[in-house]
């Protein structure tokens, strides 16, 4: 593409005819996952606080932990990030694509019976419909809508990707096309096999963890990958680094990650070589992980001083270093001489957030912030709140996980030694889980801001105001 | 707006690294029909490998005759099915686990959780098993051999804190009805025997019917019987190689 | 740059310069690819790992079994029939089992042996378990259940029988344990002991009551 005038106006004229096509239906994703944001995030912080005082609204039971800790879960999986994470594969999709988002109004419509059904389901877990079957907790019949929904949303990312008025493929957009494929398939086996007669026995345990591992390995690290590839080099201005690394980094994740699931069941009554798919597919992992940590990394160097200005840039590269730092974490943990300490313990669940949190959350954040001003035409409001929902998530996340990690590590080591009883295990680990629920607090105080950021926005847009103002600059004199 | 530099996000100075090509990029990544048919692939692939053939394996074990005649595993309880129905809507699986692993890993033989460790067997008639993965609270798999008692159950679930001193379970009250005592001729089904210190005065305190099956099922986790040989095979804590 | 989509695009407002002007200045018609060549020390890592991969499948497989669960489980299996057979019973080997059996008592007797006031009597201290054995192992064989004095306290609660669950080494193992564990300085239990007293009460199906057991004990 040559940089003469024209070229630059005809790009952003297609641009924007794309943006305007993108409006609706994003901007009913991105609003409708904020709310489920806050909705989870009331949840996650009784949770928390139960763990270590368990007579704090114990009197019902609806709010008993067993129900509020899935309710949590689901409402943050299917709520706040696949919600999210559809406005931005769409969005994504359309941009790399060249092309209109197709099928707007089904879309629209889509992202309503959704909210509805997310709705449904936690209110069911809350009442007492919860499966207990971990990431799958919504009743079958919730499921089964959620389903075809995804199908839809599918039909909607292939015709977009079939259409393209672009020659040359770019990674981001094999990740979001292999998305839509991968999660269907996965959402719609899974359930079928567990909740259907297909599997019984530990069988469902193993059909369990292949499909709780895949949501986060072939449905959010697609998008939040598909993300980071797009917008690093897009705010920073340079090519990413080498396509062969691309390349290398998408098929060995296509390849690996979808074994990994197993290794949540080391040592249990499963085959060993069942267990041991599970531990190299974790190992193996290391191939994709690395090759595009050293892509992004190699495309950032020297424009390191551009985190001070964009809000984008911040959190994406935030979320692209912890996915570095929770893929090895992962790795190393699936070994059966770190799996023995910290299976069963609360270093899994710090594990948990590194992964469903400090990337892909912080990668769908960074998202809006470059997504929503460009739909809306409206700046964002304030850069000290932006800042704000910066430090607050991030050293929010960060303490999270160094308590818990030590706190379940430590737990982990106790639990091995048989002269320890039990009741000594749960009374060390309370200071941990006292970090946790400061850490909680002040991630839910970063999601107020934002939710307060978004909401402006959205109301700005909505009654026609707020058109000059400038893009605020998170730091520096500029 | 004109300074293209005053936005956060803006174009910046290009520089051109990194634009010679080194190989040429394949042509099948540009075809949606390739890029679909791998990513299929690979997810198929995992689901036959992860899901399809551990199922089959697992589906062929067949109930055991046990040395002492009885059939293993044993059917649960009509009761004590409905106790599971409440265990897994409580959802006593986020902290709990039900599994011996095996070969003393963790420490699980060592710690008592069971005198053998789980087998394939023990869940053959479970269409939900719940093996869970995090013990904030102890492992349940043999809760029944290790804590017969009735009352026992029953006084923890109304308050953790009565049988275990530092637990941090909480308590279910609303599993259990307060009845007043005046005015009774019988003595209700269920009742519990508080400890003097806790007793609700003038009243007693009454399992429901949700609280008398889930202790039900809690009492028929027992899953410490010795199977014959090669009737997939558990480590007892004896035989512990490592 | 496309055909079809500047004929779908709906006419830019001519009036609005700076509107038109304000995609260019935001962003480029990024991303592009560059193409700097993978280094050759990162593939060569990268075939050593796949070559580990490789290795510890095939050394931790199992075979493909559905009854190999850990690593070296069928090769030991001959060896682990041989040491069933063979169980120790010595008073060390014994307290070591002992204290595996003895978590199933610390649900109400507490690890520290100490038990929960006016609940559960405590085993450390007490004549109950440092006295005769075959109190105690009667207590296990069948339960206890009405008023006892256990260290100048009163409880009455039940305590279940564990005849039907533990084996008679099982039960000699436990009780030479508590009877050594924490203050306690008793000697140990035989297995054999146990066996005797099980078939001598073989018939039985009623817990003990303290009475009972105080009677026995000052026949004897």
């Amino acid at each position: 593409m040559g940089d003469s005038e024209t070229d630059l106006e005809r790009d952003a004229q297609s641009r924007k005819a794309i943006d305007a096509s993108a409006r609706l239906p994003v901007v009913f994703m991105m609003a409708s996952g904020v709310f489920w944001l806050l909705f989870g995030t009331v949840l996650a912080f009784i949770a928390s606080f139960k763990l270590h005082s368990p007579w704090f609204l114990a009197d019902q039971a609806w709010l008993t932990f067993g129900r509020v800790r899935p309710a949590h879960l689901n409402t943050m999986i299917y709520g706040w990030a696949s919600m999210t994470g559809i406005g931005v594969l769409l969005w994504l999709q359309a941009r790399l694509s060249r092309v209109r988002v197709p099928l707007r109004k089904s879309l629209i419509a889509v992202g309503v019976v959704w909210n509805f059904a997310v709705l449904a389901g936690t209110v069911a877990i809350l009442a007492g419909g919860s499966t207990s079957v971990e990431w799958l907790e919504f009743p079958p019949w919730v499921a089964a809508i959620l389903g075809a929904l995804f199908v839809v949303v599918m039909a909607a990312s292939v015709l977009t990707f079939v259409r393209r008025n672009v020659e040359h493929v770019y990674v981001s957009q094999w990740y979001l096309f292999g998305a839509v494929f991968w999660f269907p398939f996965l959402y719609i086996a899974g359930n079928l096999v567990i909740h259907g007669t297909g599997a019984s026995g530990v069988a469902e345990a193993t059909a369990n963890w292949w499909y709780a591992h895949n949501v986060l390995g072939i449905w959010f690290t697609p998008i939040g990958l598909a993300a980071a590839y797009y917008f690093i080099p897009k705010v920073i201005g340079r090519p990413i680094h080498s396509y062969y690394l691309s390349l290398l980094g998408f098929w060995t994740l296509a390849l690996f990650y979808n074994w990994a699931g197993t290794h949540h069941l080391i040592g249990g009554p499963i085959p060993l070589w069942v267990q041991t798919v599970g531990i190299v597919a974790s190992m193996m992992m290391f191939i994709p992980v690395i090759t595009v940590a050293i892509n992004h990394h190699m495309t950032m160097v020297g424009h390191f001083d551009k985190l001070e200005y964009s809000p984008t840039l911040r959190f994406i590269v935030f979320g692209a270093m912890s996915y570095t730092l929770v893929s090895v974490q992962g790795s190393l943990t699936a070994l059966r001489v770190v799996n023995e300490t910290t299976h069963f313990t609360h270093y899994t669940i710090a594990h948990a957030h590194l992964g469903m949190y400090a990337f892909v959350t912080m990668v769908l954040f960074g998202s809006m912030y470059y997504i929503l001003p460009r739909l809306t035409g409206r700046e964002w409001s304030s850069g000290p709140l932006i800042r704000a929902h910066f430090w607050t998530t991030g050293l929010g996340m960060v303490l999270y996980w160094v308590g818990l990690t030590i706190g379940g590590w430590i737990q982990g080591q106790m639990l091995k030694n048989p002269d320890i009883a039990f009741i000594e295990i749960v009374q060390t680990t309370l200071p941990y889980l006292w970090s946790r629920s400061f850490a909680a607090a002040l991630m839910s105080v970063g999601h107020f801001i934002f939710a307060y950021l978004v909401g402006r926005m959205l109301y700005e847009w909505a009654t026609d105001r707020g058109k000059d103002r400038l893009p605020p600059m998170l730091g520096g004199d500029q | 707006m004109s300074d293209t530099r005053s936005h956060p996000d803006g174009p910046r100075p290009d520089d051109d690294d990194g634009r010679q090509v080194w190989l040429t990029p394949p042509e099948s990544m540009q075809h949606s029909l390739f890029i679909a048919a791998g990513v299929l692939a690979t997810v198929i692939a995992s689901y036959v490998g992860l899901v399809a053939i551990p199922n089959w394996q697992v589906n062929r074990l067949e109930p055991v005759m046990l040395d002492n005649g009885e059939t293993y595993p044993a059917e649960r309880s009509e009761l004590a099915q409905k106790g599971k129905d409440v265990y897994i809507d409580l959802g006593c699986v986020y902290c709990h686990s039900q599994q011996v692993r095996q070969n003393d890993f963790g420490g699980d033989l060592s710690r008592g959780w069971g005198m053998r460790s789980s087998v394939p067997l023990d869940y053959t008639r479970e269409e939900t098993p719940v093996l869970g993965t995090m013990r904030t609270g102890p492992d349940l798999r043999n809760i029944g051999g290790r804590q017969p008692s009735r009352q026992w159950h029953y006084l923890h679930l109304y308050n953790p804190r009565i049988t275990s001193p530092g637990s941090t379970m909480p308590p279910f009250r609303f599993l259990f009805d307060t009845v007043p005592i005046e005015g009774r001729t019988n003595v209700p089904v269920g009742r519990v025997d508080m400890p003097e210190e806790h007793s609700v005065p003038g009243h007693y305190v009454v399992a429901t019917d949700r609280a008398r099956a889930l202790v039900e099922y809690l009492l028929s986790l027992d899953h410490d019987q010795t199977l014959p040989e090669n009737a997939n095979r558990g480590t007892d804590p004896e035989q512990v190689d490592r | 740059m496309s055909d079809s989509l500047r004929e779908s695009q709906e006419s830019p407002d001519e009036g609005d310069i700076h509107e038109m002007h304000d995609p260019i200045a935001r962003e480029f018609e990024r991303p592009e690819d560059g193409y700097q060549p993978i280094p050759l020390t990162l593939i060569f890592l990268f075939f050593a790992l796949v070559g580990w991969g490789g290795w510890y499948l095939g050394a931790y497989s199992g075979d493909w079994r559905v009854d190999v669960f850990y690593p070296g489980d069928r090769a030991t299996a001959a060896a682990e029939a041989q040491k069933e057979s063979s169980g120790g019973t010595s008073p060390e080997e014994l307290a070591t089992l002992g204290k595996r059996v003895y978590a199933q008592c610390a649900a109400c007797h507490q690890q520290n042996g100490k038990g929960v006031a006016g609940n559960f009597p405590p085993l450390d201290g007490t004549e109950w378990v440092t006295g005769p054995p075959q109190t105690l192992i009667r207590i296990l064989l069948h339960g206890l259940e009405g008023p006892i004095q256990v260290a100048g306290n009163e409880y009455n609660a039940q305590m279940p029988a564990w005849g039907g669950q533990l084996s008679d080494r099982q039960i000699a193992a436990v009780l030479t344990y508590i009877r050594s564990a924490w203050s306690n300085q008793a000697g140990p239990v035989k297995p054999a002991q146990v066996e005797s007293l099980r078939k001598e009460s073989a018939d039985r199906s009623a817990s003990w009551t303290a009475s009972e057991l105080k009677s026995l004990e000052s026949g004897q």
